[in-house]
């Protein structure tokens, strides 16, 4: 009886896992092998085509189609014939190429009348549906209405592809470095592609978002080339189904099948001639006297910012090359008139260093302190020269101007050698990896200021530095930044100068709601404000009620 | 007293430009102009800041001498529904999960749920008040909306009114029911002391000061924290202001909070229709008084002449008939009619 019941459970479990394996596995490989894991049956999908191609010969009669690619291109493959047809003629069932050329209309070249495009898709779609009707093989609408819907039960989704520095290794290195293949540049007298090395741009610095034909939108581009080269890549030939990437609509702009692509772990540096480090310079020739640049340079460490971002386009926007080409100190058209100190100061902005920086204050270990600290902060002036070091060998020997021109001779050779004073200044930085001792950090605090319904709360002071000290422990942003013992403390002893002893919570707040000061809480919700939100923002799921901090007084 | 054609047309035409320039005034009045009390209170909640401990509940509980609730305070168990406040409880907390999960790096920090508390507004022109018709209900300068349950009929027109459903009734009293609301602790506010709720909140969530402080410290806390906050203080002009303000971080309508009720104030919206009703009740009596009047005096004209002409075809007929004793004939006739 015993097992018999034992047998019942685990008949079906083998069953389940069986099944969850057989869904799991062809989902693990489908951005590989090509093959969509789209069925029929799926409502929100990234393959969703609306065909409204009559839309240009004036008001549509009929609903538009929403038209589910890769259902198609599955069906074309799976179809016996399909089965013997070399993969890369498989576009050519609904597309027409000219020399290797696809053109991604249906059957077409162009829209010529309305009459013409209609008829395009009537007929063609309406035949090969029937003919596998007679076949008896799943099909699809044979009826108006039901390829021109009203209401679509498919809603259309898509992630917006782009290569990580991850995809992009996988790319670079199957290809044996050959980055022309991928890459290029047009010659628009000699009207044709070329690659020079050690120039790649992204793809959208000509590709642009909007509908465009020469050159063609980003959309079109990515398509033509990595579908093409996808097909290609193939056993030519052969009626293998071995594919070299995806040719589905969901390979690309499914989140899970996007999200299943392997990560490369470690990952050599992209090769683009890019320097290590790098003095920022300001790039103006002919500057007059207002736009003189009066701070000094800004060593970059270009090597370890690129281990932060997932692609070069993250700062350089679409065109790869110096911030102050377009980024000048005055502003130009080129850079929008976004000045130099605009785009590596502007917060906000992910492409400025403050902006990204600050981003980087959102991370757990972090907001707790800098949530305090609000958005809109002014610049603090003795932060500057975190970034705009001056080498202390070069002060007092030189005027300011000989120490700019020397920085600018400096960053030049900067770019060939790598070891340019950008180099000496940001190894000569100092990072603070610790506060004070434990002997001078208290160990508990009690907070017996307000006792009344609840007992005084004895603060364990030590363990949470410590614990805020383990959280930014290799954070080498914040061990910089951080740069004396007492910054640390000044996360919860705001507005206090960093010193051993900083103000007490009860020094600033009081009474609360004062009329003359509107803006500072009372001392009880200081302190809550304080605790709870450092806890909420950094996921302690403690305090769970009053009573986990302060017990309750018996009255 | 009689009343001739042209004493009709002069009485409706006074009576009329009367009762015509009435409405001009009272919608002038209640117009969006009025900005509230200067110097009145009133409280900004900041709903991110709000930890759902329900310590003002208890508080509020405490203070108006209430019964005590059928769960206990520190229950968090209180937020599986939706509560709105009732004759035993002025003012209720209730829990919001977010809709939108964060998509910050930290994820979990954002994922947390909101509370908001609900109690009376206290607008700065009460719809509650503009439909009194017995005046229980007054904004005074202070800032509270204050109920005198002494005048109180019983309809409960407040409650069919309020934009926000805040006022209860007592239902179960069988005797001496009325209407229940928040009435932000105007005796202690008299007093200079602070609301029991706001008193109580430990993290400040509920900042009590003079109205127009609070606008600054709300437009203060979203300049300062733009991520943090939506640029929208709940309560500045909704319904044409209320002392009690809200700042979110998401949209009002995620946190129970109504987005559709505008920036008229209540009463403005029912100046016109209720303009009308003096109107009617001036020109009615005068209009039926002259109908009246003047049917009166047509029946008596009518009735006159009727009996003139009576007169003189008995007159003439008795001159036919006996020419001497006509005239005795005619007075008799008369007398008899009397």
């Amino acid at each position: 009886m015993r097992l018999k019941n034992k047998k019942k459970i685990t008949v079906p479990g083998l069953l389940f896992c069986l099944c969850l394996l057989s869904a799991t596995l062809p989902d693990m490989v489908a951005c590989h092998d090509g093959i969509s894991h789209l069925s029929a049956v799926d409502t929100v999908r990234p393959d969703v085509i609306t065909i409204d191609s009559m839309k240009v010969f004036g008001a549509l009669e009929r609903a538009p189609v929403p038209f589910l690619h890769d259902l198609h291109v599955q069906g074309v493959l799976d179809s016996p014939t399909g089965k013997n047809r070399p993969l890369k003629e498989t576009c050519g069932v609904c597309h027409l190429s000219d020399d290797g050329e696809i053109s991604w209309k249906f059957i077409r070249r162009r829209d010529t009348t309305r009459d013409e495009v209609r008829d395009v898709f009537h007929a063609n779609c309406m035949a090969c549906h029937e003919k596998m009707k007679i076949k008896q093989e799943p099909t699809g609408p044979l009826s108006c209405g039901e390829c021109h819907v009203n209401a679509p039960r498919v809603t259309f989704t898509r992630v917006p592809m782009g290569f990580d520095k991850s995809l992009h290794y996988r790319h670079s290195n199957a290809h044996q470095d050959k980055c022309g293949t991928c890459h290029h540049e047009y010659d628009s007298k000699a009207r044709t592609l070329s690659h020079t090395p050690g120039k790649e741009d992204t793809c959208r610095v000509c590709h642009e978002k909007k509908p465009t034909t020469n050159p063609v939108s980003m959309r079109n581009a990515s398509h033509r080339s990595c579908i093409g080269c996808h097909l290609k890549n193939t056993d030519v030939d052969s009626p293998g189904k071995k594919i070299n990437g995806p040719i589905h609509c969901s390979g690309c702009h499914d989140q899970g099948t996007v999200s299943s692509i392997p990560k490369v772990k470690v990952l050599p540096r992209i090769k683009r001639n890019q320097p290590d480090t790098v003095m920022i310079k300001t790039g103006d020739v002919d500057v007059d006297e207002t736009y003189r640049n009066r701070m000094d340079f800004v060593p970059f460490d270009h090597k370890s910012h690129e281990i932060y971002s997932e692609t070069c386009r993250e700062c350089h926007h679409a065109g790869i090359s110096s911030c102050n080409n377009c980024h000048t100190l005055k502003g130009s058209e080129k850079g929008e008139y976004i000045n130099l100190e605009l785009a590596m100061h502007q917060p906000g902005s992910v492409q400025s260093c403050r902006g990204c920086h600050e981003k980087e204050q959102e991370k757990k270990a972090c907001i707790g302190c800098h949530a305090f600290l609000g958005g809109d902060r002014d610049y603090n002036q003795k932060e500057c020269s975190k970034c705009h070091m001056t080498s202390d060998a070069r002060e007092g020997t030189t005027s300011s101007e000989d120490r700019i021109d020397q920085a600018m001779d400096g960053a030049l050779e900067n770019l060939k050698e790598n070891h340019g004073p950008a180099a000496t200044l940001l190894t000569s930085r100092k990072m603070i990896h610790a506060t004070y001792t434990d002997a001078e950090i208290p160990e508990t605090v009690v907070i017996d200021d307000l006792v009344d319904e609840y007992e005084a709360v004895t603060f364990p002071h030590r363990k949470v530095v410590k614990s805020l000290l383990t959280g930014v422990k290799g954070n080498t942003l914040a061990n910089y930044f951080h740069s004396n013992k007492g910054t640390f403390c000044q996360g919860c002893h705001h507005n206090s100068p960093a010193t051993e002893k900083p103000t007490q919570c009860g020094s600033c707040h009081g009474k609360p709601f004062n009329k003359r000061d509107l803006l500072k809480p009372g001392l009880m919700g200081a302190f809550h404000r304080q605790c709870l939100e450092c806890h909420r923002l950094m996921d302690i799921s403690s305090p769970a009620g009053c009573t986990d901090c302060h017990e309750k007084k018996q009255k | 007293m009689s009343i001739t054609r042209r004493k009709f047309i002069e009485w409706m035409g006074l009576a009329g430009a009367g009762t015509a320039l009435g409405p001009l005034q009272a919608q002038g009045a209640s117009s969006a102009a009025f900005k509230g009390y200067p110097d009145s209170f009133g409280v900004l909640h900041d709903i991110t800041a709000c930890v759902g401990c329900r310590s003002c509940e208890d508080a509020c509980n405490r203070i108006n001498v209430l019964p005590s609730p059928d769960r206990p305070f520190d229950d968090a168990g209180v937020f599986g529904e939706k509560r709105r406040p009732t004759t035993k409880a002025y003012t209720v907390v209730n829990r919001y999960e977010r809709r939108e999960k964060g998509v910050s790096d930290s994820g979990g920090h954002l994922g947390s749920p909101f509370f908001r508390k609900i109690q009376c507004n206290h607008c700065l022109e009460p719809a509650c008040a503009s439909v009194c018709f017995v005046k229980a209900f007054e904004k005074t300068a202070k800032g509270p909306v204050v109920y005198d349950p002494t005048v109180c009929v019983g309809c409960r027109y407040c409650m069919v009114a309020c934009p926000f459903e805040i006022p209860s009734y007592e239902y179960e009293e069988a005797y001496t029911p009325s209407v229940v609301k928040c009435t932000m602790c105007s005796h202690r506010v008299e007093k200079g002391e602070l609301p029991g709720c706001v008193e109580a909140c430990p993290t400040e969530a509920l900042i009590f000061g003079e109205r127009k402080n609070l606008l600054k410290i709300a437009r203060e806390k979203i300049r300062k924290h733009p991520h943090r906050y939506l640029n929208h203080i709940y309560g500045e002009k909704e319904m044409g202001g209320t002392s009690w303000m809200y700042l979110s971080g998401v949209p009002f309508s995620e946190v129970g909070l109504r987005e559709d009720l505008g920036e008229t104030p209540a009463p403005a919206m029912t100046s016109g229709a209720l303009g009308v009703i003096p109107m009617v009740v001036g020109l009615w009596p005068v209009f039926l008084a002259g109908m009246y009047g003047m049917n009166r005096r047509r029946e008596k004209i009518a009735q006159e002449e009727k009996t003139r002409a009576v007169a003189h075809a008995l007159d003439r007929a008795q001159t036919q008939e006996n020419p001497s004793t006509a005239k005795d004939t005619r007075s008799r006739n008369i007398g008899g009619k009397k």
